[in-house]
């Protein structure tokens, strides 16, 4: 009996709790099939392509195609997760589409290939001619379910296209579909920018041949003119309360960085030099903005304490830095000079680290997606312009289609409920 | 006669003089050439030390005892030492084989984390200094028979996607050929703990 304790004791005492650390995960996609469930409507094929669409732009899904199934089961008890494991699938999307009158009903299920069993069930609910908007609302469900942050496939892009002498201001879904035209002129319309609460936009038109910043509400249609000035006026952008703007005017002389209160209308100066300052943008708490300054010989970045006016020089690397926005509290996003490039850019204001993000030469307009995930920006080839994006995560690099022979200033939309 | 008897007893005496003077010096004389030929002087003085070495052993009864305990200790240290050598030879033996073992866990285990590395793919709502812990429980040919949440980050995607790359991974391969010990001390149940860097 004794002899037993003591072997017990012995292996007790020489079992080490081995601990292995997993640090690195694999940069590859999530490798998902999205199949209709039940039967094979028109509308759920087209909200199955929609979704797969969605999910391959962002380069953090690997979309398998039908035809390269072993076996396509219409519901989960058909799964045979032999067949899937074959194919290395992580999971099956089952989308279930029911339309009836004015209701637009899709069920979705994730089937997890490896637990073999259902993980997670979800519904959207719409209106019949929303397919398209409900189906980016499936998207960003199971973009949310496998990378805990929310989808951009329902939010929208506002920028400016210039085709023969007509600019206009367009709204688009996040795929570059559904485009709305917000204004037509044959003067310039520049410096798009959406309100954080997504209800209203603010631009500069030159429509009466001036520089005249607009508000104008997405709902009514209703604009409002904010500022109007012989002088120029730019780059009017929303503080996170939507109580303000920040924009860059040269109405003292040259251009400074001014706030107006959309309320009282009182406008603050915040920056006074001989040098140009321009660009502004808030940063997420609202206590700073950062812009663009040539104060030292050259484009950097600068950022502004509103309250205190305490300013600081935030990039050093390069002599043209320009166009920053803040990605998030610690780091920005810019447009940077890399030798005869112009490329995108994030500078992280801890480390002072500068990574330059994307691969094409003549970037310009970064804007950040409202998962801070996604960034897009306007660049030319040739004489053709359009818009291109770039998902941080993946560092996949996507296209949108070039309809217009000049598409510029991208703004991406808050998240839109 | 007695002129005669007298001449004859002192002749005899004179020659029993001389043969006794003879015998006698003949036999002196001899000693010293003995000595000299031999080289006595030396050979005693040899003799001497000898017995000088000798004495020690027979006058001197404690430094033989020394010696003796000399010699009877030496023996026994060098029982212990072989001893110690032996005990040393298994420490030794142990320690190699510990190392070795050790090698082969730390080899295994670079092996796992490498695999399930690449079969993570962690969420993007990460925040510094996250981690979760599961307790992975396998059967003696690797197959992972349990899998227990032992501390979870507090993040449902991100300890949903740990999850999705054990289940993914199933069996650990490389363990078949390791002996039990290292397979109970070290596999049969451990922790794999997931914290991006």
């Amino acid at each position: 009996m004794k002899k037993i304790l003591a072997l017990i004791v012995f292996s007790l005492n020489f079992h080490a709790d081995l601990v292995l650390e997993i640090t690195e995960s694999a940069s590859k996609p999530i490798k998902i099939a999205i199949l209709e469930k039940n039967n094979n409507s028109l509308a759920g094929q087209e909200i199955v392509e929609i979704v797969r669409n969605d999910l391959t732009r962002t380069g953090e899904f690997e979309v398998i195609a039908n035809d390269e199934l072993l076996s396509i089961p219409t519901n989960e008890d058909e799964v045979i997760q032999r067949d899937w494991l074959l194919l290395d699938v992580d999971s099956i999307v089952f989308v279930d589409v029911q339309i009836e009158e004015n209701n637009l009903d899709i069920s979705y299920s994730i089937f997890d290939i490896s637990y073999n069993d259902t993980e997670d069930k979800r519904r959207v609910l719409g209106l019949p001619d929303s397919l398209r908007q409900s189906s980016h609302y499936v998207s960003d469900g199971i973009y949310k379910f496998f990378y805990g942050i929310e989808g951009i496939s329902s939010t929208k892009l506002m920028y400016v296209t210039k085709t023969s002498n007509t600019h206009k201001l367009i709204i688009s879904d996040a795929d570059g579909f559904n485009e709305q035209v917000l204004l037509k002129s044959n003067s310039s319309i520049i410096s798009p920018a959406w309100s954080n609460d997504a209800e209203q936009i603010a631009y500069v038109s030159f429509e009466n041949n001036r520089a005249q910043v607009f508000t104008q509400n997405l709902a009514s249609g209703q604009r409002e003119l904010i500022i109007s000035s012989k002088s120029s006026v730019s780059s009017p952008a929303w503080s996170p309360n939507n109580k303000e703007l920040a924009f860059a005017s040269t109405k003292d002389g040259n251009s400074e960085i001014y706030v107006i209160n959309l309320k009282t209308k009182k406008i603050n100066r915040l920056t006074e030099n001989l040098a140009i300052d321009t660009e502004p943008a808030w940063s997420p708490d609202g206590k700073k903005i950062i812009f663009t300054s040539d104060r030292s010989g050259s484009p950097q970045i600068y950022e502004i304490d509103v309250r205190t006016k305490l300013k600081r020089r935030l990039t050093t690397i390069g002599n043209y830095n320009a166009r920053a926005s803040y990605l998030n509290k610690s780091e920005i996003i810019l447009v940077h000079r890399n030798q005869a490039d112009f490329n995108i850019a994030s500078l992280n204001l801890k480390s002072r680290e500068l990574s330059v993000l994307t691969s094409t030469k003549n970037d310009e307009s970064p804007c950040i997606a409202p998962n801070g995930n996604v960034i897009i920006y306007s660049t030319k080839d040739g004489n053709l312009s359009y818009l291109a994006g770039v998902n941080i995560s993946s560092k996949v690099s996507f296209k949108l289609p070039a309809l217009y022979g000049e598409l510029k200033e991208p703004a991406w939309s808050p998240f839109i409920r | 006669m007695i002129r005669w008897l007298t001449a004859l007893f002192f002749s005899i005496a004179v020659h029993l003089g001389i043969l006794f003077g003879y015998s006698a010096f003949s036999l002196e004389s001899n000693e010293p050439l003995k000595r000299k030929i031999t080289n006595v002087n030396f050979l005693e003085s040899e003799i001497d030390e000898k017995v000088e070495i000798k004495k020690p052993k027979t006058t001197n009864p404690k430094k033989k005892t020394e010696k003796k305990d000399q010699a009877i200790k030496e023996p026994k240290e060098k029982i212990n030492e072989i001893e110690n050598l032996d005990e040393y030879l298994k420490e030794e033996e142990l320690k190699k084989e510990n190392d070795y073992k050790l090698g082969i866990v730390e080899q295994i285990s670079s092996k796992v984390i490498k695999d399930i590395e690449g079969l993570w793919v962690r969420p993007n709502n990460i925040s510094n200094g996250m981690f979760v812990d599961f307790n992975l429980k396998l059967n003696r040919i690797g197959i992972i028979e349990s899998i227990e949440l032992k501390k979870s980050s507090g993040n449902q995607t991100f300890d949903r996607a740990a999850l999705t790359a054990i289940r993914k991974y199933k069996q650990v391969k490389y363990i078949r050929n390791i002996d039990d010990e290292t397979f109970r001390t070290y596999f049969a149940d451990f922790t794999l703990r997931f914290k991006p860097e």
